[in-house]
């Protein structure tokens, strides 16, 4: 699945860790969905959307 | 907060304390540690259950007395550390590759036995331990290597 997680999170300028902090996962959770080797949870997938402030089919895309 | 540098004005990052994943880390670490610190008390003790011929209570004590400790470790393990839904699913990937490559492995063992190629032994119980755990760690790095 794509997604756009590493351009918001350049856009935040925030690192993987920081961002795996506020999500409360780990750094390697979110190296794998930015490289698309692997597709959160839909909880999760909606914590990132809430994070984020966008819709959730604006950073997921099948 | 701001810092000055020559005549350029830069935002300073806002700190945030100790990374919640640099924590999570540690966390991992001290758990692992404390597991294996367990490990070694129970084989400890097995050790010296082997040669200890004292009454029933004191060596049944012996046997359980390791297990309390394991028991309040699992109990208290998630305040410590918690796996995330990756870690959960390469947990349970690790775990189905041991399974299937502990059955498969002792069927062709049982095949060999039987057409002669491989003599006929028994399993002890430390070595089929010892193979759970390595299997399990293959089983790990093999999930692993699919996501990071």
């Amino acid at each position: 699945m794509k997604n756009r997680l590493k351009e918001l999170r350049a856009e935040k300028d925030w690192s993987q860790g920081e961002l795996a902090e506020r999500l409360e996962v780990s750094r390697q959770t979110i190296n794998a969905i930015e490289t698309e080797k692997y597709d959160p949870s839909l909880p999760l997938a909606f914590k990132i959307a809430k994070l984020f402030k966008q819709p959730i089919e604006e950073i997921f895309e099948a | 907060m701001l810092y000055i540098t020559g005549t350029m004005k830069i935002d300073a990052p806002a700190f945030t304390g100790t990374p919640v994943h640099d924590k999570r880390s540690r966390n991992k670490l001290v758990l692992g540690a404390m597991g294996f610190l367990c490990g070694i008390l129970v084989t400890s003790t097995g050790r010296f259950l082997a040669d200890y011929h004292g009454p029933w209570g004191i060596r049944l004590g012996l046997v359980l007395a390791p297990w309390a400790l394991v028991g309040l470790l699992a109990v208290f393990s998630r305040r410590l550390y918690q796996a995330d839904e990756l870690e959960a699913l390469i947990n349970r990937q690790a775990l189905a590759f041991a399974f299937y490559a502990a059955l498969f492995g002792l069927v062709v063992v049982h095949q060999l036995q039987s057409a002669g190629f491989v003599a006929v032994f028994a399993w002890t119980t430390p070595q089929l331990i010892m193979g759970m755990v390595l299997l399990m760690a293959a089983g790990i790095l093999w999930s692993k290597r699919r996501y990071i």
